[in-house]
């Protein structure tokens, strides 16, 4: 008589996770169109003989045309809206991206801290957040721009210093449950420095709350990307991002839609995506929570 | 956005809030004019920004007014000049009073010069009296030379006569002298009870134009009243003007359409076409006095290199610019005071006769020259306004410097109030400038650019005074206008500035609007206009 037939194969959390994640078609079909496009942004710019920063004078506002090269035509300079769009799109998605791991990590390692060592510390680490919570956020990223002296980098500083706040205090909250059970007892019993613990302890044991948050993150970013970017504090000119390519295209709304519906339509399609995806990660990692 | 969005709400609360104090501001009383951004100052003596200009006409009168091409009185019901043109006398209306009913002097229009010229006032209009037209003892007060109006040569004998004396006879004169935007009268008391500060404080403010300050609401609007004490008050048929601030163009075009305004500061430029089509009677496009031009600050090291100067003027190619890219009617311009006077035998940088692709192919020997190429771009910002029209030329510009030169020039459009400031800081590489002139000739523009008119373009330049000396010695008009060309022909060989276009004004006036007259320097006071 043997009954391995009938044990269930030990499957690890992650695996079931990702099972479950798989079954969302929904995020499913998000994570293929999302794939598309980062594509497309990153790789589609180098089959057009020209970049976004290049003018035709002598092929300005062409309508959307799709025998020519100008398949959406052209902006009010010559310059491809296609491309310009996908150039925009590499700025928008890089920062995004790279913003919400950023976000994550200082927010994670802060958060983690803090929950785990506790008492005054802990209430001083999370004072400095409730104070940096209490900032208006446009203002500080206009007053962090006039600091770093605007482009890219202080943007990209701007927006990661006022998201990491959120992440910190969710990861402090289960940072602080963790601090007190037995496995971290017995690993500070076995000789484990504090930091060791909240390395391989702790931090481990939020990831999947951090996955699904970050992944929440990303959407966020973006949308403060493009934000200040149409409020004119963000990427500027010529340089395109989703942002700056909106603000034009809402110049010419009534005339020429084209020029507004490209970059918004690309925008919300990503937002939708990743907001799919979260929302799918989610589900999977939390079934409790359906 | 914000701030258009917060002056509309604001805007219609306070206007929800006045219908219900006071009947009398109901709304079909008002004149509704956009000024597009904000005025940069109220106060009458300092401010030199054309928008403001208009709000503070209707508030204040000068000696004489404008309206469309005429010259009419004002406060002076009569002048003369005397045989050498040296010697105007303004004789002034009698029964004249300020809005609080004390008696209007002569004096308080020499107080009113006296405010302007003194240099701890502030005011950036002082080069009118000494350059454009050269008042006795002017240039000695803006020195610091003379603190009182003793040497000046502006005086009042009487209370009912104004003499003023210049240095110099000048053609224009009648242009400057006594207009409301660069000769108001002062009220002395309150300025000296409370300072400058009485001038954005509608409840103290003293005014004796043909409008009374009512509200004065920063980044919303300024409400005037129809004055009582106004010596023409009869013929004054609007009782309230209200200017809003609407930064952005396409927003006051919908401001516009929806009834809010009557008169808009701009028409967006890409609805241009569209508008001229289907109410061509409310565009109202008019050859303005107002040139565009390209400073480049001679502090900062790149910019001392002529050569580089000279590449990024001519390679900037004026005709796609206006054309194909800004398409706001402007007209490019090779020269820099664009020449309004048909005598005027207008003197045009060197390179103006070739085509672009020599223009260009030049433009980058020179800037090949000046040390700059593929491994080492030149890195610049350019400073215009937020105005989109100014925008789209700062882009434009941008992206043939880029094309033709490699140069890599990043647009940072400021708010009109911190683009004037920061110009007097310094802190561009490129300054989008433009300038308005108050008449149609070389020597509205030119006297500007002297460096001891306006220090803020750090050019020196003895050759360029001493030609401008020169000129306003000149009696004879020809001869006057050749020797100006000689000057303007020393500020285009040294490319401080690169001139690019001469533009229009555009406004959409409401056809229940009347009285709207063609102005080359957009004088169009609300005293003159009816409302249907």
């Amino acid at each position: 008589m043997s009954d391995t037939s009938l044990a269930p194969i030990p499957q690890s959390t992650l695996s079931l996770q990702m099972g479950r994640f798989r079954q969302n078609r929904l995020a499913m079909a998000s994570i293929v169109v999302l794939t598309a496009i980062i594509l497309a942004c990153f790789i589609g710019p180098f089959f057009f003989p020209f970049t976004g920063e290049d003018a035709d004078f002598d092929a300005i506002n062409l309508g959307v045309d799709f025998t020519s090269i100008h398949l959406f035509g052209t902006d009010n300079f010559g310059r491809d809206l296609l491309v310009r769009t996908l150039e925009g799109g590499r700025v928008s998605l890089t920062i995004g991206f790279l913003g919400a791991v950023v976000a994550a990590i200082i927010g994670v390692l802060y958060g983690a801290i803090s929950g785990f060592i506790g008492g005054r510390i802990d209430r001083i680490m999370m004072r400095l957040v409730e104070v940096l919570y209490g900032f208006p956020y446009v203002i500080l990223v206009i007053l962090l721009s006039l600091l770093f002296g605007g482009g890219n980098l202080a943007l990209f500083a701007a927006i990661v210093f006022t998201l990491w706040l959120t992440p910190a205090v969710i990861v402090r909250g289960q940072a602080q449950s963790l601090a007190r059970r037995e496995f971290v007892e017995a690993a500070r019993a076995g000789g484990m420095t504090d930091g060791q613990i909240i390395v391989t302890h702790i931090v481990p044991n939020t990831l999947s709350t951090v996955i699904v948050y970050s992944s929440l993150l990303v959407p966020e970013v973006i949308l403060s990307e493009s934000f200040l970017s149409f409020l004119g504090i963000g990427i500027k000119e010529p340089q395109a991002s989703w942002g700056n390519l909106i603000q034009s295209g809402t110049a010419a709304m009534s005339t020429d839609i084209r020029l507004l519906l490209l970059p918004a339509g690309m925008l919300a399609t990503v937002l939708f995506c990743l907001n799919f995806i979260a929302d799918g990660l989610r589900d999977a990692f939390d079934p409790n929570d359906r | 956005m914000t701030t258009t969005r917060f002056s509309i709400l604001a805007g219609s609360w306070l206007a929800l809030a006045c219908a219900f104090a006071a009947p009398a501001f109901a709304q079909d009383d008002t004149l509704d004019r956009g000024i597009g951004s904000e005025w940069s100052s109220m106060d009458p003596h300092v401010n030199f920004d054309a928008a403001a200009g208009s709000i503070l006409s209707d508030a204040y009168e000068g000696l004489v007014n404008y309206n469309g091409y005429d010259i009419l009185p004002g406060a002076a019901k009569s002048w003369e000049v005397s045989e050498d043109g040296l010697t105007y006398t303004f004789n002034l209306r009698e029964g004249l009073v300020w809005s609080n009913g004390d008696p209007l002097v002569a004096q308080d229009y020499v107080d009113g010069l006296m405010r302007t010229l003194l240099p701890d006032t502030g005011s950036e209009r002082g080069y009118y009296f000494t350059s454009v037209v050269q008042v006795v003892g002017a240039a000695d007060i803006i020195n610091g030379d003379a603190t009182d109006a003793s040497g000046l040569g502006m005086t009042a004998p009487d209370d009912r006569t104004v003499v003023i004396q210049l240095e110099n006879p000048a053609p224009h004169v009648m242009n400057i002298l006594g207009g409301a935007f660069s000769m108001p009268p002062l009220h002395s008391p309150s300025v000296e009870a409370e300072g400058a500060g009485v001038f954005v404080n509608p409840a103290r403010v003293v005014t004796n134009g043909a409008y009374l300050i009512r509200e004065i609401v920063p980044q919303s609007h300024v409400l005037l009243e129809r004055n009582p004490l106004y010596w023409d008050a009869a013929n004054v048929s609007i009782p309230f003007v209200k200017y809003h601030v609407t930064e952005d163009a396409s927003t006051e075009l919908l401001r516009y359409q929806a009834g809010e305004l009557e008169v808009t500061y701009d028409i967006p430029l890409a609805q241009m076409e569209g508008l001229q089509a289907t109410v061509p009677d409310e565009v109202k496009i008019t050859a303005g006095v107002d040139i565009v031009y390209y400073s480049f600050n001679l502090l900062r090291e790149p910019f001392q290199d002529i050569n580089l100067r000279r590449a990024l003027t001519i390679a900037i190619d004026r005709e796609t610019l206006e054309g194909r890219i800004v398409r706001a009617g402007a007209t490019p311009n090779y020269s820099f005071s664009g020449g309004f006077d048909p005598n005027y035998k207008m003197p045009v940088f060197d390179e103006a006769a070739m085509t672009q692709e020599e223009r260009n192919a030049l433009a980058q020997e020179l800037y090949a020259a000046a040390g700059y190429g593929p491994d080492n771009p030149l890195r610049i910002t350019i400073l215009p306004t937020v105005a989109e029209e100014s925008v789209r030329r700062a882009q434009g510009i941008a992206l043939m410097w880029k094309q033709v030169l490699g140069v890599d020039a990043v647009v940072e459009p400021q708010e009109r109030k911190a683009w004037l400031d920061a110009f007097y800081a310094g802190t561009w590489d490129v300054f989008a400038d433009n300038l308005v002139g108050d008449f149609p000739g070389p020597e509205t523009f030119l006297p500007y650019m002297r460096p001891s008119a306006e220090a803020g373009y750090n050019w020196v330049s003895p050759e360029y005074e001493a030609a401008m000396d020169v000129a306003s010695a000149q009696t004879d008009p020809q001869a006057r206008l050749d020797a100006l060309a000689v000057a303007e022909k020393i500020l285009l060989d040294d490319y401080i500035v690169a001139p690019i276009s001469i533009i229009p004004t555009r406004r959409m006036v409401s056809p229940r609007v009347g009285g709207w007259l063609e102005s080359p320097v957009g004088y169009h006071n609300s005293q003159y206009l009816t409302l249907e």
